[in-house]
Formats: structure tokens, C-alpha cells, sequence
């Protein structure tokens, strides 16, 4: 315990000894962080050595070492390319889409949400908006095909009811982005709420009710109260979410997409999984990957450095 | 409290509004179970408009549960790597967050940044693959266990927990001569329930839904997850060979068996999920107090 007391300056001037029986000291806490960084080492840091394959002209028998290198033939090849392009276009639009509603849906849901008074119906509609959470864009997508679907789709039922036409909407590229934005939203706003209800439910009543004493209507005290108590928090999701930009939502658009919309929903993770898993073109994909890795590592980068110059609250 | 009369408007918009938004929602679910128990005669007659069935057929699920059907395969290699999985990432983690919530363990900044960065940079897919192929991993039976038991950001929730876990406590503790595993047995882990209930629960959900992780990993479909079975199933209208071979027989129209499918796959979670509901809000709400 006494090594508590040790200032920083003198701890630095520690003879070795000292410090490696400091370390020692700990020795049961280094073992049990053991398997976890043996994890990230074989499953994240080891992909990381992986990435080489985008400047060699990879061959599955030969290996890292049979292969030859490629320098940036790999890049050049996809920047001609135009099913990558395309790709990268799509991903930033659909990224964009998807941060404006899967952003301001689950914010406004949960000011509503704070608002009804009666406890068990909130519970109620909360239990209710958080169900599609927990299945699989597998099931969430099988689900979608079956209301959009031609003749039985109950979507179709009400475009005919309010004098449209029915049309087979999952192959039509005019509605494609659009599905997609709506669907990622009916999925994941109520989940994405709770963090606000929970930065919410941390406010001090006393504020609310001076601005009730002060006569604020209810508008006025979300404007005032609850959205600025809440402004940390909406930043530091804003910043993990422009972090995501680059994944447009694979596990999603694979389970809905088809060659009809690719022109307007092909993503850079399908681009990646066709040409890499499915076509075998190793290096190609795992160039695509290494510029969207590189481009979001910058992104995360560029909005924390915001969020810290803005609000003072960045997330590392 | 008195309410103006604008006030009382908003009040019943924002009733109706939330109503609406939850009955768009929860609807699809509900119908997807009606179609899946509807009679395909009924089913076509009413043109697709079954939102409350009439008559109730259980063939779909008779024929998908049929006696050596894939789907049992598949169900229990789900089962399995949830429980196996769950368990393995709860060590994983719950000890790595415990070691680093020590705050004056030496070094503890670099270790912690060795995590971060996992969050910050990835391989990518490609890559992943390739080092999964060249560990040997590809097609094995635990392949799926591995490749989903640590997450950098749970473990950071679990560690915010312990962090919050007052010094004193343990103190005292070890003043009465506890051990090191004596102390997170019989203090630290009772007042950690909720966390690791919450944190395991992530987790939980997270085995279950996977399926592309096995689209990557898994070929051999003896070894696949129900929802890559599942995926076959309402991916393409017509059914993988290996289920129709399974049944023996030709297939009644496939979008009952789709709806059943589904139902038969999202059910254990749908059913799970209001009770477990307080532990998921936990989590987060731990989560954000970092935020």
C-alpha cells in the first residue's frame, strides 16, 4: 500500500528493481488480462498483418511468402473499377441518410417518450419499440420481403388504397436507399433511445421545476431544459456514429439487396464480401478494405477532434 | 398542475403519435406468426390480407420439424455456441475490464490504448478471413465461439462498472487477510450481477443473430448456425436441396414455410426479451455514464 503515497516524478526515477516489483505486485491482474489481449492479438491485430495481401498479387497455395508484390496495382485496378466506385458513392449517400434519421429518429423518440406521464404505458410502448433489436437482419429482412412483397405485400395494400400502383418495391431502384433508411430506423430507434432516456432520467428535477414555477410551457422545457442537459451525450453518439460512416449497414443491405438495386445499394462491405469471398479475388477486396479502413479511422479522428474543440467532450 | 389547452394538444398528439409508431412496429411481427399459421388456400383467397387468422393450419411447422430435418442440426449448433460463446466472453472480458479498472496497475494506459485502437482501426473483412484460413480456424466447430468472444466496447462498460466499485470495500477485505481470488469471488462478482448480467446478455444476443460470421466461416452445413439455414430459407424463394432432401417431398408454398422459419428462429429471443429487458437498459445506462 505504501507505493500509493510514491509522487509520478519519483516513481520515474524507480530503480529497475523497484519497478519490477511493482510489477510484480500485480502480477494475478497482468494474468487475468492475459487471454483478452491474446484474443485481440490472433482476431485484430493479427488481421492487421493480413492487410500486406492488398499490395501482393495473393495466392491462397502460396501464401504471404510464395506471393509476389503488387505495389498499388491492387488501388489503381479499383479506382478504375466501376461497380468500386459506384460502391463507395453508395455507401457514403446511404451512411449519410442513415446518420440524419438513425440520429435525430431515436433523440426525438425519447423526448416523447419522456413525456407520458403514465408509467405503465410507457413501459408498454417501450418493451414494444425495442422488440426488433433482437432478431437478426436475417429475420428482420425475411419480414421486410414479405409486407413489400408484389401482389400479397401489405405496403402494396395501402399504396392501392390511396389510388397508387403497386410495384415490386425491392427491385426497384427509385425506393431502394429509401427502405433501406426507413427500415434501419424502425430497427434500431428504440434501442438507440434508451441512451438519451438514461442521460434524461440523470437531470435534476429542481431545474424542471423552477422552469415550471417560472410558467415554461412543455415545448419550452425541452428546448431549454432537457436538450441541453442531454447536448453530451448527443455529441459523443454523433461522433461514434460519423466514426461508422464507411459500414452502410452490411448485415442489412446483403440481406435485402439483389443485382436489380446494386446500381443505387450496392455498399463497400457487399462490394468486398462478392469480390473477395464469393469471386476469390483476394488482394482486390482487401485493397477496398484498406481504404475504407484508412478513411474511417480518419473520420473517427477528425469528429473527436471536433467534439473536443466544440464541446470540451471528446470520447479518448 | 394546470395545463393549457395547447399543452393538453400536445399531450394527446404525442399519445397518438407514440401509438402509431409502436402498432407500425410490433405489426409486422404479428403478422408474419398469422401468415405462418394461415392455411395457403386461406392465405391466397384473402389475397395476403390474413393480419388475424381464421382458420389455424400447423403444417409449415410440421414439415419444417420434420424428423431429420436441418433445422434441428442447426439448432443445436445455435444453442451451443451461445452457451459456450457466452460463457467464454464473459471470462474474457470480466477479467480484462477487472484488471484494468486498477487504476494503478503499471502500464495500464498502453494496455488500455492496445484495446482502443481495436475499436478505432480494423483489418476488414479480407484480412480477418485470411488470418481465420491461416490459424487453421475455417470450418472448425468452435470457429463461431472464437471469432465472437471479446468485444473491446463491452469490455470498457464492464470496467466503468468495476471503476465505480468503492475502494473501501476491498480494502477492508484485504485487511482481513482475503486474497486476491477470494476478494472477486465473494465481493466483486456479487456486486457485479448486474453488470455481467447485462454484458452477457449483449453477448447473448449477439450469438444468437449471427450469421455472417458463418457466411464467412462456415461451409460445411452440418456445422451451420440456424440463421445461415434460415438465410437459405428466405434469401432465395426456393429451399436449399440438403432441407427438401431432409423432408423427402416436394414443398408446400414456400411462403408459409418462410414465415415459420423465421418464427421458429426469432422466437427464443422474442419470448426472452421482456424479462431480460431492465439488464439491456443497465448496461447502457452504465455504458453512458462515461459519455
Amino acid at each position: 500500500m505504501e507505493l500509493v503515497t510514491v509522487s509520478r516524478a519519483e516513481q520515474r526515477e524507480q530503480p529497475l528493481s523497484r519497478q519490477l516489483r511493482r510489477v510484480w505486485k500485480y502480477k494475478w491482474l497482468y494474468a487475468m488480462l492475459l487471454p483478452a489481449l491474446a484474443w485481440v492479438i490472433l482476431f485484430d491485430y493479427l488481421p492487421l498483418y493480413g492487410i500486406s495481401i492488398a499490395f501482393m498479387d495473393y495466392n491462397v497455395i502460396q501464401g504471404f511468402s510464395g506471393s509476389h508484390w503488387a505495389g498499388l496495382t491492387y488501388f489503381r485496378t479499383l479506382f478504375e473499377s466501376e461497380m468500386f466506385v459506384n460502391a463507395f458513392k453508395n455507401t457514403l449517400i446511404i451512411s449519410l441518410y442513415k446518420l440524419i434519421s438513425g440520429f435525430l429518429c431515436p433523440i426525438l423518440l425519447a423526448l416523447a417518450l419522456n413525456e407520458i406521464r403514465v408509467v405503465w404505458f410507457k413501459k408498454t410502448l417501450q418493451t414494444a419499440v425495442y422488440l426488433p433489436r433482437f432478431v437478426s437482419w436475417v429475420v428482420y429482412g425475411g419480414i421486410i420481403a414479405l409486407l413489400l412483397s408484389p401482389e400479397t405485400g401489405i405496403v402494396n395494400k395501402v399504396i392501392e388504397w390511396f389510388g397508387g400502383k403497386p410495384a415490386y418495391l425491392l427491385v426497384e431502384p427509385a425506393y431502394f436507399r429509401t427502405i433501406l433508411v426507413v427500415t434501419d430506423a424502425m430497427k434500431e430507434m428504440g434501442w438507440a433511445a434508451i441512451i438519451y432516456m438514461a442521460a434524461i432520467a440523470g437531470l435534476n428535477p429542481e431545474v424542471y421545476e423552477a422552469a415550471i414555477v417560472d410558467g415554461a410551457s412543455r415545448l419550452r422545457r425541452i428546448r431549454h431544459v432537457t436538450l441541453p442537459g442531454i447536448t453530451s451525450t448527443i455529441i459523443v453518439i454523433f461522433i461514434l456514429r460519423v466514426g461508422y460512416l464507411m459500414s452502410a449497414g452490411l448485415d442489412q443491405v446483403i440481406n435485402l439487396y439483389n443485382p436489380m438495386v446494386f446500381e443505387v445499394g450496392d455498399i463497400l462491405d457487399t462490394y468486398i464480401y462478392r469480390i473477395g469471398i464469393e469471386q476469390f479475388s483476394l488482394s482486390l477486396a482487401a485493397a477496398a478494405d484498406v481504404i475504407k479502413g484508412i478513411i474511417g479511422f480518419a473520420m473517427v479522428l477528425l469528429a473527436n477532434h471536433l467534439a473536443k474543440r466544440i464541446n470540451d467532450s471528446g470520447i479518448f | 398542475m394546470k395545463l393549457t389547452r395547447g399543452e393538453k394538444a400536445f399531450g394527446a398528439a404525442n399519445y397518438i403519435l407514440l401509438t402509431l409508431l409502436t402498432v407500425v412496429i410490433v405489426i409486422p411481427f404479428w403478422y408474419v406468426i398469422s401468415v405462418s399459421v394461415t392455411p395457403y388456400s386461406v392465405f391466397s383467397a384473402k389475397n395476403g390480407m390474413v393480419l388475424f387468422p381464421t382458420s389455424f393450419s400447423f403444417d409449415y411447422y410440421a414439415y419444417l420439424l420434420k424428423k431429420g430435418s436441418l433445422i434441428y442440426g442447426a439448432y443445436g449448433v445455435t444453442l451451443r455456441n451461445t452457451a459456450g460463446g457466452v460463457l467464454l466472453a464473459l471470462l474474457l472480458t470480466a477479467m480484462a475490464a477487472y484488471a484494468l479498472a486498477e487504476k494503478r496497475l503499471p502500464g495500464r494506459r498502453f494496455l488500455l490504448l492496445i484495446f482502443v485502437f481495436t475499436m478505432l482501426f480494423k483489418g476488414g473483412m479480407i484480412p480477418t478471413y485470411i488470418t481465420i484460413k491461416q490459424l487453421g480456424l475455417l470450418n472448425t466447430d468452435y470457429v463461431l465461439i472464437l471469432v465472437m468472444a471479446f468485444s473491446a466496447f463491452n469490455m470498457i462498460i464492464m470496467k466503468t462498472f468495476f471503476e465505480g466499485i468503492p475502494e473501501s470495500l476491498r480494502e477492508s477485505a484485504a485487511i482481513d487477510g482475503a486474497s486476491e481470488l477470494r476478494i472477486l469471488r465473494s465481493i466483486v462478482i456479487p456486486i457485479s450481477m448486474p453488470a455481467i448480467a447485462s454484458v452477457g446478455l449483449l453477448y447473448m444476443v449477439t450469438y444468437w443473430n449471427d450469421f455472417f460470421n458463418a457466411l464467412l466461416y462456415v461451409t460445411d452445413w452440418h456445422k451451420a448456425p440456424v440463421q445461415l439455414v434460415l438465410r437459405t430459407i428466405v434469401a432465395s424463394s426456393s429451399l436449399p436441396p440438403e432441407l427438401l432432401e431432409a423432408a423427402g417431398r416436394t414443398p408446400p408454398p414456400t411462403i408459409g414455410i418462410q414465415m415459420a422459419a423465421i418464427v421458429i428462429v426469432a422466437l427464443p429471443m422474442l419470448i426472452l426479451y421482456p424479462f431480460i429487458q431492465k439488464y439491456f437498459e443497465q448496461g447502457m445506462m452504465i455504458g453512458s455514464v462515461k459519455g
